[in-house]
C-alpha cells in the first residue's frame, strides 16, 4: 500500500493556490484516464503515462509502460527510484517528489506548465526549418493598397499639377492615364486619348462646354436660342449627347441614337420615338404651298396636292412604249431627267435645255415670220428677245410692209417711237396668240407646261407662275440616294401613272422599313437616327 | 449534437437574404436597360447598384475588424494576467479592461453580436456583391483601374468561398488525423521516440548511429518551402534513416546485431507514422489558413481601388 499527498499548484491573479489530497493504492497510477489516481488532464499526456509502485526492497520507484520513456531530472528514462526533489515531467505538468511527512509514504506537488521548459524543447523536433518566412497578411494588403494609390491615382493626376509629367508620361508605353481612363475616346479625339486635361480641365468639375466649342467653333445648337426654355433642358450639355469615351455609353444605349434620350418622351412637345422599326412617328412633308411650305403627316390620309407651278405628266414620259420625239420614239426612265448630284443626296436642277430639248423635243419657235427658238427664261427676257426678232425683221422688210403694219396715223408723231410702238405691238400680239395663249387646241407652248397668266403690265404682259420643282420635302433630313441606287425609281416614287405634277409620290415610312430596322439587330439595315436626322443648326463661319 | 455551421445559421437567413438582393438588383437591371437601351456604370442603375456594391464591400472588409472584438479564449486572458502578476496597479487596470471589453462584446451589435451571424452574412454578401458589382459594370469591363477593381473582387470571392469549402470540410479531417493527440504531444512523443533511438543506436555502428543522430537533430516537421509544397517528406532525414535501417536489417540477417537493429526500426518506424501524421496536420491547417493570405491582402487592395474606382470618377466628371 501507497500511501501520498498530492499537492496540487495552481497560480491566479491573486497569488499562488494550493489544494491537497491524499491518494493511496498498491500503486499508483499516473495518466490521462479518469480511472488514475494521479489524473493529468493533457491530450499529450498517454492514459497510463507512468506508474508509482514499490520495489522489491521497499523503497518507491516510478516506471514508464514497456518501451515509453519519461523525463526524469532532464533525461529520458524508462523509471527510477524516487528520491526528494526529483522532478518528473509529464506533459506540461511537472511533479516534484517532496520530502516524507509523517505516515505518508510520499509527497507529490503538481503543478502546471503552459510552456515547455528550454531544454526538453531543445530536444524536440522543431515545426519548420530556421528561417522559415512569416508573411503579414495585412503588411502586404497594405502595400498593395498604397501601390494601387500611387498608381492609378497620384500619377494620373500629376498632368494637373504640371505639364511636364503630363507630355511625359503620354509617350510612355502605358501611360498612366490611360488605366485611369474609362474607355478609348471617340475617334477624331484620339489624338489626345492619354492627355486627360486637354478636356477635364479641373479635376473634380465637369468638362466644360467651351473645351468643346474651343475647336468645334462653327457647331450651333440644336434649335434656335431659347427653344430650350422652359423644358427643363436648359443644362444641356455636350457630353450629354457625345460622350467622350463612347464605347460603354454606346453599349448602355444598345446601340440606339443618344437621341432617344430626350425624344422617348413627349414632355418636350415632340412625337414620341423609341426605335424606327417599332415606334416612329410618320413622316411629315413639306408640301409647296403658295410662296411657302404646308407641313403635312404623311400617314395615308390624302395629301393636299403640290401647288408646284408646273404642269407635267410623268405617265407620258414613262410610257413603256415610248414617247414622240423628233428622234423616233424613245423610252424615258428618271435618271434622264433627275441626275444626282455629287453628293449623293439631292438631285440636280432639271433645266430646260438639258433634260426636255436635248433632243428637239419642247423645243418651242416664235411664230413665223421670226422662227428662232425661243429662249427658256423669264417672260421679260422672252418678250425683248422677240422685239429684237421683230425689229430686225422690220428692218429687212419691204418699206411698203413697214408702212402697213407701222405708218403712223398722223404725220406729226415721233416716226422712232412709232416705230418702237409698232414693233412691241406686233411682238405682243404674236406672243398672245402663240407663245403665251392659254386657250386652243394643241398647247404646245409655254402653256403646255406652264401657268400663264396676263398682267396687263405693257413690259411684261404676262406672268407664269413660278415654280417649284426642287425642295425638300424633308428639309431636315438626310436621304443619301447614292446609297438606293439598287432600288428602281418607282420603288419609292411611283409616278407611272402620274398626270399631272400636282401628285405627291412620297413613300410612306413602312416602305422605308421594308429594308429600314431600328436600332437593333434584325437582318434588317440597321438604322438609328443619325442616319436620317442631323442635329446640330451649322453657325456660318467668317470663311 | 450536430451543431449547424456559419452557412446553415438560422434556416439560411443570410442565403435568403442575399438571394432576394441579388434577385431584387437583377430585375431592377433587366427593367432598367429594357427602358433605356441599356446599362453601365455611368448610368442611373449604375450609380446606384455601385453604391450597393461598395456599401456591401464596406460591411464585409468590416468583418474583419468585428471579429478581432470578439472576448479573447479564457487561456489567453489567464497568460496575458499571469505575465502581469508582479505589478499589481497594472493586474487591476487590465481587469477592468477586460471588463469593458467584455461589457461591449456582450451588448448586441448590428446583426446581435455572435460572430456566427456575421461570418454567415460575410459569407453569402460576398457572393451577392459579386453580382451586384457584374451587373453595376453592365457586363463590361475594360483594361483600367476599374476594371482592376473588379478583378480584385473577383478574385477576394473566390479566395473567400475555397476559405468557406475548407472551413466547413477541414476540421473534421484534422479531428480524424490527431485523435486524441496534440501536436505538441506529438512532438513530445517524437522526443522520447529519438532518445530512445540514440540508446538504441549507441551499441551499433558510426553509420547507424551518425543516420540517427541527423534524423534525431535534423528532421523538421515542416521544413521550407519546396519541403512544404512537396509535402514535407522530400529529403527528411528521418526517412532516409529508416530507408538505411531497413536495408542493414537485410544484409546484417545473419550477423552479430540483427536484433539491435530491429528493434531501432522499429522506434523509427514509429517516429515516422508520427512526423507522418504531424506534417499531415499541419498541411490541413496549412490550407485553413493559406487562402486568408491572398484573401486579406487583396480585401485591402480591393478597398483601394474601390477607393481610386469612385474618386476618378469624380474627378474625370
Amino acid at each position: 500500500m501507497i500511501t501520498c499527498r498530492l499537492v496540487t499548484i495552481t497560480h491566479n491573479p491573486e497569488g499562488q493556490h494550493r489544494e491537497s489530497l491524499l491518494v493511496s493504492g498498491e500503486t499508483l497510477p499516473i495518466g490521462r484516464a479518469a480511472g488514475c489516481p494521479i489524473h493529468l488532464q493533457d491530450p499529450e499526456v498517454d492514459l497510463l503515462h507512468a506508474t508509482v509502485s514499490r520495489a522489491p526492497d521497499g523503497t518507491l520507484q516510478i516506471e514508464a509502460p514497456p518501451g515509453r520513456l519519461i523525463h526524469i531530472d532532464g533525461f529520458m528514462e524508462s523509471g527510477a527510484r524516487l528520491h526528494p526533489c526529483m522532478c518528473i515531467r509529464i506533459g506540461r505538468y511537472l511533479l516534484t517528489v517532496g520530502d516524507s511527512e509523517g505516515d505518508l509514504d510520499l509527497v507529490l506537488s503538481l503543478e502546471a506548465s503552459n510552456a515547455v521548459p528550454a531544454a526538453a524543447e531543445a530536444a524536440l523536433p522543431r515545426l519548420a526549418a530556421p528561417g522559415a518566412s512569416k508573411v503579414r497578411k495585412r503588411s502586404v494588403g497594405l502595400g498593395l493598397a498604397a501601390f494601387i494609390l500611387l498608381l492609378f491615382l497620384v500619377l494620373p493626376t500629376l498632368p494637373w499639377w504640371s505639364a511636364v509629367p503630363g507630355g511625359w508620361q503620354a509617350d510612355l508605353v502605358a501611360p498612366f492615364t490611360h488605366f485611369a481612363s474609362p474607355g478609348p475616346l471617340m475617334r477624331g479625339h484620339r489624338t489626345f486619348q492619354d492627355e486627360c486635361t486637354t478636356c477635364h480641365e479641373r479635376p473634380f468639375h465637369a468638362v466644360a462646354d467651351s473645351a468643346c466649342t474651343q475647336c468645334h467653333e462653327r457647331v450651333g445648337g440644336h434649335l434656335a436660342a431659347g427653344s430650350f426654355d422652359g423644358h427643363g433642358v436648359d443644362g444641356l450639355r455636350c457630353i450629354d449627347c457625345h460622350p467622350a469615351h463612347p464605347a460603354k455609353a454606346e453599349t448602355a444605349r444598345g446601340g440606339a441614337s443618344v437621341c432617344l434620350s430626350c425624344h422617348r418622351s413627349t414632355k418636350l412637345g415632340n412625337a414620341r420615338v423609341v426605335d424606327f422599326d417599332r415606334d416612329h412617328p410618320p413622316f411629315r412633308l413639306s408640301v409647296p404651298a403658295g410662296e411657302g411650305n404646308l407641313r403635312v403627316i404623311h400617314d395615308g390620309r390624302d395629301i393636299p396636292a403640290e401647288q408646284s407651278g408646273l404642269k407635267f405628266s410623268h405617265q407620258i414620259h414613262l410610257a413603256a412604249e415610248g414617247v414622240s420625239t423628233p428622234e423616233g420614239d424613245t423610252v424615258l426612265t428618271c435618271p434622264d431627267c433627275h441626275l444626282l448630284e455629287r453628293s449623293g443626296d439631292h438631285f440636280e436642277p432639271i433645266e430646260m435645255e438639258k433634260s426636255c430639248q436635248q433632243a428637239g423635243c419642247h423645243r418651242v419657235r416664235y411664230p413665223k415670220p421670226i422662227y428662232a427658238v425661243v429662249p427658256h427664261g423669264p417672260v421679260d427676257e422672252v418678250m425683248k428677245t422677240l422685239r429684237l426678232h421683230y425689229a430686225e425683221w422690220l428692218a429687212r422688210s419691204p418699206a411698203r410692209r413697214f408702212t402697213a403694219l407701222c405708218a403712223p396715223a398722223e404725220e406729226t408723231e415721233n416716226a422712232a417711237r412709232t416705230t418702237l410702238d409698232c414693233i412691241h405691238r406686233l411682238a405682243e400680239e404674236k406672243a398672245g396668240a402663240t407663245l403665251f395663249r392659254t386657250t386652243g387646241k394643241r398647247l404646245l407652248e409655254c402653256a403646255l407646261c406652264h401657268e400663264v397668266t396676263a398682267t396687263g403690265d405693257p413690259n411684261s404682259p404676262w406672268a407664269i407662275t413660278p415654280v417649284r420643282t426642287r425642295h425638300d420635302w424633308q428639309p431636315k433630313a438626310r436621304f443619301p440616294h447614292s446609297k438606293h441606287r439598287t432600288t428602281a425609281c418607282v420603288e419609292c416614287h411611283d409616278k407611272s401613272a402620274s398626270r399631272t405634277s400636282d401628285d405627291v409620290a412620297f413613300p410612306r415610312i413602312d416602305k422605308c422599313r421594308e429594308c429600314h430596322a431600328g436600332s437593333e439587330e434584325s437582318g434588317k439595315v440597321r438604322s438609328r437616327c443619325e442616319e436620317c436626322h442631323t442635329f446640330h443648326r451649322v453657325v456660318a463661319g467668317p470663311g | 449534437m450536430d451543431y449547424p455551421n456559419f452557412l446553415e445559421f438560422r434556416q439560411y437567413r443570410y442565403l435568403k437574404m442575399a438571394s432576394l438582393l441579388v434577385v431584387t438588383v437583377s430585375v431592377a437591371y433587366v427593367v432598367y436597360t429594357d427602358a433605356a437601351g441599356g446599362s453601365y456604370g455611368g448610368t442611373w442603375f449604375g450609380y446606384v447598384s455601385g453604391t450597393l456594391a461598395a456599401a456591401m464591400v464596406l460591411f464585409l472588409a468590416w468583418y474583419g475588424v468585428r471579429k478581432r472584438r470578439v472576448p479573447v479564449m479564457p487561456e489567453r486572458r489567464r497568460v496575458e494576467r499571469r505575465g502581469l502578476f508582479a505589478d499589481g496597479e497594472q493586474v487591476a487596470r487590465n481587469r477592468r479592461r477586460g471588463e469593458r471589453r467584455e461589457h461591449r462584446h456582450n451588448t448586441p451589435g448590428l446583426l446581435g453580436g455572435t460572430l456566427q451571424e456575421w461570418l454567415s452574412a460575410h459569407a453569402y454578401l460576398g457572393l451577392a456583391v459579386l453580382m451586384v458589382a457584374t451587373l453595376h459594370a453592365g457586363f463590361r469591363l475594360d483594361w483600367n483601374v476599374h476594371g482592376l477593381g473588379y478583378g480584385l473582387l473577383v478574385l477576394v470571392v473566390a479566395s473567400g468561398f475555397y476559405g468557406a469549402f475548407v472551413y466547413i470540410h477541414l476540421p473534421g479531417a484534422l479531428s480524424a488525423n490527431l485523435g486524441d493527440d496534440t501536436l505538441e504531444g506529438i512532438r513530445c512523443k517524437i522526443g522520447e521516440l529519438d532518445e530512445l533511438a540514440r540508446l538504441r543506436a549507441e551499441e551499433l555502428t558510426d553509420e547507424v548511429k551518425a543516420l540517427v543522430t541527423a534524423a534525431r537533430l535534423e528532421t523538421r516537421i515542416l521544413g521550407g518551402l519546396y519541403q512544404r509544397l512537396a509535402d514535407g517528406r522530400s529529403g527528411c532525414p528521418t526517412e532516409r534513416a529508416v530507408r538505411r535501417v531497413q536495408e542493414l536489417g537485410t544484409e546484417l540477417i545473419h550477423g552479430d546485431q540483427p536484433r539491435q537493429i530491429h528493434d531501432l526500426y522499429l522506434v523509427l518506424l514509429q517516429k515516422q507514422q508520427l512526423l507522418h501524421k504531424a506534417r499531415t496536420h499541419l498541411r490541413l491547417e496549412r490550407h485553413l489558413r493559406v487562402w486568408l493570405y491572398l484573401h486579406t491582402p487583396l480585401s485591402i487592395g480591393l478597398l483601394a481601388a474601390i477607393v481610386v474606382h469612385v474618386l476618378t470618377i469624380l474627378m474625370y466628371w
